[in-house]
């Protein structure tokens, strides 16, 4: 399936349309992002509409090979390596996907021209799992920009040993304004190529595979590979100091997932997706919507959730504030973001009040990510 | 006061419940619950055999599949139950037009509350801890899970009504099984045989109450508890007729499990569902089709009323009045079908030791009633007494057993004398037990008495008569404890308070009561003698004596305690060995000599060929777990990462000595934390080191694991590797 030809067309002409900076630098497609100047202001004038132009620009095509712009974005299993082995730097070339990988795509006539997608996460922000209607595990991938992949290197971050020893020093991290992360939610479809065909439709489709971890947590170096459909996707960007938090999903998820979203999507949000699914008509990308953008602690909106991402605790849900709490001790380890509630109860961070309680911990400005990372072998 | 007490507010619907049977089947042990670990002294005797190497592999599959039990009650079944994915969720139906509300109530002057006060109707529930961002539900859980007389209700908030119609109560107290009634429901299957009384007392402080919609029965209740003596709002409700393979009839569920309530264990029907069950378990745990809940459902009738100063929180108190004779139906009562006209053949059986004690023929059916408690109200002339518990099922569509009129008297210096009389309808004078009056006050029955009569009743002994058969009388001294079920870690020790009671009133000081102590293994229970030194508990406090069981040439350990100035005795007790026991405690009168506890309680309740004999019906006892001793782990896991600082060696240490067994039995946990799965655990590590901590066990509803069985060395190790985790495995030695 060459998903490029029939989606760029489409979506170039609503890009043009919606936003010069969207695609107006076609040669950086992260230009609305990494502009941060730029992308500030935007923010302050209308952080949805901001947030909207980043989903396109990140889901639209700027070469005729059809790879989505957010593809080349530096995926965290290249970046936090085993045994913290250090990543090659931005535009070095990554390793390929394994043998077996490549081979069962060919085997199934996965298109060879376009990435590769390791969905090496199956758990939600709070460690729990989500089942699609078949009842099989979701899953997840982490993506970074250049800046971001620069500020990690550059401060040994890639590992815990960098991390504990960054964290020694006691001063905050600080990544550039113009760095952002993604993160997706997929629908593992795998080889079933009628199933592809039905959620193609309706959902970005995407070559994935990931390693299958047995059991006791060992890699066994056996893969599943097949074609994934993209559920959600989350937007996180420097461009304030607190970041900017964009999340998007799938408005089909309800039926192919087994979740939905509970937290009611603000009027002003719901007038400015009617206002792009129908510019986009055509394109699967009508099918997202935006969940919200948030920009401070206390809102509004003061919680805000994706269902694929955050699924059982949406009403508690705080990108900002969850990942305020990126924070390392060199005596805790990584900061503990679930939290009592009430004298029985769990919850997660909402507001600002969970600031006070990072004392003696080392923050990692928002970035969750980096918890990933891997302890450098004796 | 009390809920015997006026305003009064009834309820009435269902309640469903949804444990998971894996750790307690009734037909092989696969779990070693002192221990709360699989019980390989079974599972190797299985075909294929089930090994500490490969359970992983084996005890999922073999849980499923239909085994079947050819001693002496033959039976079809499957080793993970009824429910093998059961959450141990409670709550109060609210489906379609299965509604548990108020359905009525009575105001401060003995009238009913009008049809129109806005609190009829009103939804009432009980739910848990907040999970994430809602409230989890309420959970069952028994403190021993072999035994059926150690039920509690763990949750966290009870409201009832809505909007401007609402009460909200924080628990305080959580709920415990009380008055086991094994003779309720003779229709019924395995435990649908039973009713129980569940009470909790909300302190005033711990309760919201919005009455900006002019209830007057709210607002009496209000004013009530706000009075001098009263304490906050007492909940209690009876739960009977219990119905199991419900999905699609109390719940939208799917697969939808049935099994005729004619089947019998060992019958080509039992033997099919057992094999559809263990299909669907299969599915399930293959990812074909969702886990699935199948739970049971009971009916309930409740009453809500004021908690006053002296009374339990969790256990009715008032004049005490325990079954002593069979009542016999009526044969020809028309509204009452005769027993042996609508029980299959079959049915009757005994099942987790339940004993059905009615007999096969219709023509000498009798039948035992259940625990009562009565109350006076002297200012009224006024006698309530609640046979919530009390009085039997005789249809399957739960018309009660029609005994005729029961005569209520007292008994003074050997003499009866009748002070009114309950109908089995209603009369415009005279209450009634029937479905109708049972159903409309939630079984309690208000018996206008005679003024005459005031200085009679308190000084004789209450008794319920069926034409001149005593069938419940008063028990002078009653005692009970809101320390019913109890959780004791290694070396720790515990005090147990013992409200003593004399016809309803706390007693005065220095009154005795004789505890006695049985160990549990298994089914098994056996009465603690002086030299037993493996008993789980060491009694501390008051005179330690032996008394002879009634056993010839057994003796018993039993500690005698006395009661305080609030007619309290506080039984002081420490662990001293992993494992369960039931203490009944008897109070006794001045010089009563020291009573003979039996070798076993009777498991079927109260017996009129052994009166005397502990039993877990009519007795008054506290339950005690005593946690695994495992203090020893914490040092044998830091030795193990000490030595190797292999991560690996550490997940395989916390998987096989501690999570495995609930991987195993409570498949539930796929769905939240896949127990086996070393790299979901540690992506989740933020919320199990949260749910495991020793506070959230005492109350939490979402405390891991739900069945509380954790013991302090466990959880001990259980921070230690989820500090690790969080560390990602620095190579750094540490400290148990």
């Amino acid at each position: 399936m060459r998903r490029g030809w029939w989606l760029a067309g489409p979506l170039c002409a609503v890009g043009l349309a919606f936003s010069t900076a969207t695609l107006a630098a076609s040669d950086n497609p992260f230009a609305i992002l990494e502009n941060s100047d730029q992308a500030s202001k935007q923010v302050a004038s209308d952080a949805n509409r901001f947030a909207w132009d980043v989903f396109v620009a990140l889901n639209t095509p700027t070469a005729p090979n059809g790879v989505l712009p957010w593809e080349n974005l530096r995926q965290t299993s290249t970046v936090y390596l085993p045994n913290g082995a250090k990543p090659p730097a931005w535009g070095q070339p990554v390793p390929p996907p394994p043998a077996s990988v490549t081979e069962q795509a060919q085997a199934i006539g996965m298109d060879m021209n376009q990435p590769f997608n390791n969905l090496d996460s199956m758990v939600q922000a709070d460690g729990l799992p989500l089942k699609d209607k078949w009842n099989k595990y979701t899953r997840y991938q982490i993506l970074m920009s250049q800046y971001a992949l620069d500020y990690i290197i550059d401060n040994t971050l890639y590992n815990v040993n960098g991390q504990q020893a960054f964290a020694a020093k006691g001063v905050n991290a600080a990544f550039p304004a113009p760095a952002f992360e993604v993160k997706t939610s997929w629908i593992f479809i795998g080889k079933d190529k009628a199933l592809r065909d039905e959620l193609a439709a309706k959902y970005v489709i995407a070559n994935t595979y990931y390693e299958i971890i047995d059991a006791d947590g060992n890699r066994t170096g056996t893969y599943d590979v097949g074609w994934g459909a993209m559920t959600g996707m989350h937007v996180m960007s420097k461009a304030l100091p607190e970041w900017v938090w964009m999340t998007f999903e799938n408005v089909n998820n309800p039926a192919y997932t087994q979740t939905s979203l509970t937290v009611p999507i603000p009027d002003n949000v719901q007038a400015l997706n009617k206002e792009y699914q129908q510019k986009l008509a055509g394109s699967v990308l009508a099918n997202y919507q935006l969940d919200g953008t948030q920009t401070t602690f206390n809102g509004p909106p003061l919680v805000l959730a994706n269902s694929q991402i955050e699924s059982a605790f949406q009403h508690a849900s705080s990108c900002i504030s969850c990942h305020a709490t990126s924070a390392y001790s060199t005596q805790n380890g990584y900061f503990n973001y679930a939290l009592q509630a009430g004298t029985g109860g769990i919850t997660y961070p909402v507001g600002d009040s969970i600031l006070q309680s990072l004392n003696g911990y080392t923050q990692f400005d928002y970035a969750w990510s980096l918890k990933r990372a891997s302890r450098v072998p004796n | 006061m009390s809920v015997l007490s006026f305003p009064r507010i009834y309820m009435r619907g269902h309640i469903s419940w949804d444990p998971a049977t894996g750790n307690n089947n009734d037909y092989i042990n696969t779990y070693a619950a002192g221990a709360a670990a699989l019980d390989y002294s079974i599972l190797e005797a299985q075909n294929p055999p089930i090994t500490p190497e490969n359970y992983r592999t084996t005890f999922r599959d073999w849980a499923t599949r239909v085994k079947y039990r050819e001693t002496s009650n033959p039976a079809f079944y499957v080793p993970g139950e009824w429910n093998h994915f059961g959450s141990h969720a409670t709550s109060f139906v609210d489906y379609n037009d299965k509604v548990t509300l108020v359905t009525g109530g009575v105001l401060p002057n003995g009238q009913p509350a009008a049809s129109t006060d806005p609190l009829l109707n009103a939804p009432i529930q009980i739910e848990g801890d907040v999970f994430g961002d809602a409230p989890s539900e309420a959970r069952l859980v028994d403190n021993n899970p072999i035994a059926f007389w150690t039920s509690q209700i763990f949750f966290k908030r009870l409201t009832v009504g809505k909007g401007d119609i609402a009460i909200n109560g924080d628990c305080r107290y959580r709920m415990h099984s009380r008055w086991f009634n094994g003779n309720r429901n003779v229709l019924l299957r395995s435990a649908g045989v039973a009713s129980v009384i569940w009470q909790t007392g909300i302190p005033r402080e711990a309760l919201t109450i919005t009455n900006t919609g002019n209830s007057p029965l709210l607002a009496s209740l209000a004013e009530a508890m706000d009075a001098p003596g009263a304490k906050g709002l007492m909940l209690r409700f009876c739960s009977y007729f219990t119905l199991y393979n419900q999905n699609g009839i109390f719940n939208d569920f799917t697969p939808q499990p049935r099994l005729a309530l004619d089947a019998a264990p060992d019958s080509p029907e039992a033997k099919a569902y057992y094999e559809q069950l263990g299909e669907w378990y299969r599915q399930a745990l293959a990812n074909q089709i969702p886990l699935f809940a199948n739970p049971a459902y009971s009916a309930v009738v409740g009453s809500i009323g004021v908690w006053n100063d002296g009374e339990l929180a969790t256990a009715p108190t008032g004049r005490y009045l325990v079954p002593v004779k069979p009542a016999t139906p009526l044969s020809t009562a028309a509204s009452a079908p005769a027993l042996a006209a609508t029980v299959p053949a079959g049915i009757r059986r005994v099942e987790r030791g339940l004993a059905v004690q009615a007999s096969s023929s219709s023509s000498s059916i009798t039948a035992l009633l259940g625990p009562a408690v009565a109350q006076e109200d002297y200012s009224r002339n006024l006698l309530s007494i609640d046979l919530s518990d009390a009085t039997p099922e005789a249809t399957l569509n739960k018309d009660k057993y029609d005994f005729g009129p029961l005569t209520v008297g007292v008994v003074k210096d050997g003499a009866f004398t009748s002070i009114g009389t309950i109908n089995y309808a209603a009369t415009a004078d005279a209450p009634g037990y029937d479905k109708a009056a049972y159903e409309a006050s939630a079984g309690i029955v208000d018996l206008p008495f005679d003024p005459k009569f005031a200085e009679l009743l308190q000084q004789g002994q209450l008794v319920v008569r069926q034409q001149d058969t005593d069938i419940l009388a008063e028990r002078t001294l009653s005692a009970d404890s809101d320390d019913r079920n109890t959780y004791i870690d290694q070396g720790c020790e515990e005090a147990i308070r013992i409200a003593v009671y004399r016809r309803g009133k706390p007693v005065e000081k220095g009154v005795r009561v004789m505890v006695v102590q049985y160990s549990y293994v298994n089914w098994d229970s056996n009465l603690v003698g002086p030299d037993d030194t493996d008993a789980p508990l060491r009694f501390l406090n008051g005179e330690v004596t032996v008394v002879k069981s009634t056993n010839p040439g057994q003796c018993a350990q039993a500690c005698i305690v006395e009661t305080d100035d609030t007619g309290i005795a506080t039984l002081q007790v420490q662990a001293n060995h992993q494992g369960f026991a039931t203490c009944f405690f008897r109070p006794l009168e001045p010089g009563e000599p020291l009573p003979s506890p039996y070798p076993q309680p009777n498991q079927n309740g109260y017996s009129t060929e052994a009166p005397e004999q502990e039993n877990y019906q009519t007795s008054h006892f506290v339950d005690i777990r005593v946690m695994p001793f495992d203090d020893y782990k914490p040092a044998e896991f830091a030795k193990l990462w000490n030595e190797s600082y292999d991560s690996a060696k550490a997940w395989q240490y916390v998987y096989n000595e501690i999570l495995g067994v609930y991987d195993m039995l409570f498949p539930i946990m796929l769905n939240y934390m896949p127990l086996g799965e070393r790299a979901r655990v540690e992506a989740a590590i933020g919320q199990l080191l949260v749910l495991v901590q020793q506070p959230y066990q005492q109350a939490s509803t979402i405390y891991m694991p739900i069945t509380r069985d954790l013991s302090r060395g466990k959880r001990k190790v259980l921070e230690m590797w989820g500090s690790l985790v969080r560390r990602q495995y620095p190579p750094q030695p540490i400290q148990p």
